[in-house]
């Protein structure tokens, strides 16, 4: 018997590793495409990658509509419409996206725009009922959450619909190893307070669960040695792998508090969300670590391994999962600073913070709110 | 913004890969029929196939390619590059041009390209099992030992082929494959 009642959905296939891009065209032809648009920024251009994906469609019948990449940091509805009008002139028939937060957001805009034949204000309040066109994400190191979920963020609005999950999730080491440690440590916060958030919820989930599980380990695996060398092949592959899997975990859970808050300040204040995150994500551990609730036993099974959770007595197994993701969060103490006020926010801003994020998200009450940000900007 | 300024890019070809791979497809082929003759497990594994086997071996979306079939008679044949008509039972593609260096230049070996998805197979699964294995026997022939460990997945053992049968069956091998 199945002891729980749950529903989950994962669309993305993950191709990662070795010559991953390579699959591209193969991939592509598979979802009856063959005209890609690809989408990047001028960052990671000037690193050259535009060139590595070019040179990875060599030998195929592919032929790119066409390489714009000049992605500003926030997607506006100019950006999005001057794409799809270069989306139609040259009969595109899918969409790359190559690198992560604002490249993605776009990405999934142009695609909404392009399928619904509509403008982004409409497509804001029309509902999905249909798969989009084809659309391959194949994100950087850099990422800010949310690129690999079910959703997609364009100036003021977010649209969660499952079929903005990306259709293939192309992650290889020549993409990963561009990002700095700063942006390592930002995107491994993030993906870590998502999964922690998408497996501490009160009605499990055992599927989602596995998937948060796997991004958990993979960061504490490997979060400490990427961040001393982001280069590193194996540790940015893994730690792309954990977001994806994070933002899997993410879309089948619901948003939790991190979350909210860390989108409204990271808006407001232009800061990473994944540092917001990693400042909360302290506070909330410790909070749920006194009510012994949201952090499950099982954590520390995904994080230390079978041979310590066995040797691990039943009741310290909460304090011991505590410990290790206290510990994980530590290794990006030179890049995240511990306390919303030492990152220069407001104090008077917080009251502000905690009731749009109780406008947004009405799971929790604006004191709860409140409560995280108050600890959180002086830690207690 | 001027969007003529984002060009349409076509890409190139790979042309010095795509020769390697065809080579080495070439020397395969010859040599999986030359085996058939020589070595007596490349000959069972051949025997249990059927008589109208036929094998297209891939490079997607064009090529190179190998086939290698059964003739009537039982005898197995290298059948060329190019296909004529062919009906293959049994098509092994490889995803692109990156994983067949990989595969030929013996980085990664068929079992672990298949394990990492490199290869579609299209038919019957026995018989691609079968193919594998034929496919091993014949680079533990083809290779120096140092490169065909890389290359299968098992080298085998004295017990299972010894160095005079090796050395022997390489010899014939290498000649009945590039003369006649």
């Amino acid at each position: 018997m199945i002891p729980y009642n749950f529903t989950f959905l994962s669309h993305p296939k993950i191709c990662s590793g070795l010559k991953a891009l390579e699959v591209i065209p193969f991939e592509l032809e598979s979802l009856n495409a063959c005209k890609p648009l690809i989408i990047t920024s001028e960052k990671w251009s000037r690193k050259k990658l535009t060139k590595t994906i070019v040179k990875a469609l060599y030998d195929s019948n592919i032929v790119i509509g066409a390489l714009f990449d000049n992605a500003p940091a926030h997607p506006s509805s100019t950006i999005i419409n001057v794409l799809s009008k270069l989306y139609r002139e040259r009969s595109c028939d899918s969409i790359v996206a190559v690198g992560a937060g604002s490249v993605v957001n776009i990405a999934k805009s142009v695609n909404m725009v392009v399928s619904l034949k509509t403008d982004i204000v409409e497509c804001a309040n029309m509902t999905l009922s249909a798969p989009l066109k084809p659309f391959i994400c194949v994100p950087t190191a850099d990422c800010e959450g949310g690129e690999m979920a079910a959703m997609a963020t364009c100036e003021r609005f977010t649209k969660k619909s499952d079929y903005l999950y990306p259709d293939v999730i192309v992650i290889d080491p020549r993409i990963t190893r561009n990002a700095t440690s700063e942006e390592i440590a930002n995107c491994a916060l993030t993906s870590l307070s998502h999964a922690i958030e998408a497996c501490g919820i009160d009605t499990p989930n055992p599927i989602n669960d596995a998937y948060a599980h796997t991004a958990l380990q993979f960061i504490y695996q490997y979060l400490p040695k990427t961040i001393k060398k982001p280069c590193n092949n194996d540790g940015s592959v893994a730690i792309v792998n954990a977001a994806a899997c994070a933002d899997i975990a993410f879309s089948n859970a619901p948003e939790g508090i991190i979350h909210s808050l860390a989108s409204i300040i990271a808006q407001d204040t232009n800061y990473k969300p994944g540092t917001i995150m990693g400042i909360l994500l302290r506070t909330s551990l410790h909070a749920k670590l006194a009510t012994k609730q949201g952090i499950r036993p099982e954590l520390l099974l995904a994080l230390a391994g079978i041979d310590t959770y066995a040797k691990t007595k039943e009741n310290e197994r909460q304090k011991v999962a505590y410990d290790y993701l206290i510990k994980c969060i530590a290794t990006t103490s030179k890049y995240i600073p511990s306390t919303l006020k030492k990152l220069t926010i407001s104090h008077d801003k917080l009251k502000e913070y905690a009731k749009e994020a109780a406008a947004k998200n009405r799971d929790y009450k604006e004191k709860e709110y409140a409560e995280l940000l108050a600890n959180a900007w002086e830690s207690k | 913004m001027n969007i003529l300024y984002y060009p349409q890019v076509k890409p190139k070809k790979k042309l010095i890969k795509r020769i390697y791979i065809a080579i080495m497809l070439w020397i395969v082929g010859r040599a999986i029929q030359a085996a058939s003759k020589v070595d007596s497990d490349v000959k069972d594994e051949f025997a249990k196939l059927n008589n109208n086997f036929c094998l297209k071996m891939w490079i997607w979306p064009n090529g190179p390619a190998m086939y290698v079939g059964k003739t009537n008679n039982g005898r197995v044949k290298y059948l060329g590059w190019k296909d004529k008509g062919y009906k293959p039972t049994l098509t092994m593609t490889i995803k692109n041009i990156e994983a067949a260096m990989l595969l030929f230049t013996f980085r990664e070996s068929t079992a672990i390209a298949t394990a990492r998805n490199r290869l579609v197979v299209d038919g019957d699964l026995p018989d691609a099992c079968a193919f594998v294995r034929i496919l091993n026997i014949v680079e533990v022939y083809l290779l120096p030992k140092i490169i065909a460990k890389l290359a299968v997945k098992r080298y085998p053992k004295w017990s299972q082929m010894a160095p005079s049968r090796k050395h022997f069956g390489r010899i014939v091998i290498y000649v009945r494959a590039f003369t006649f």
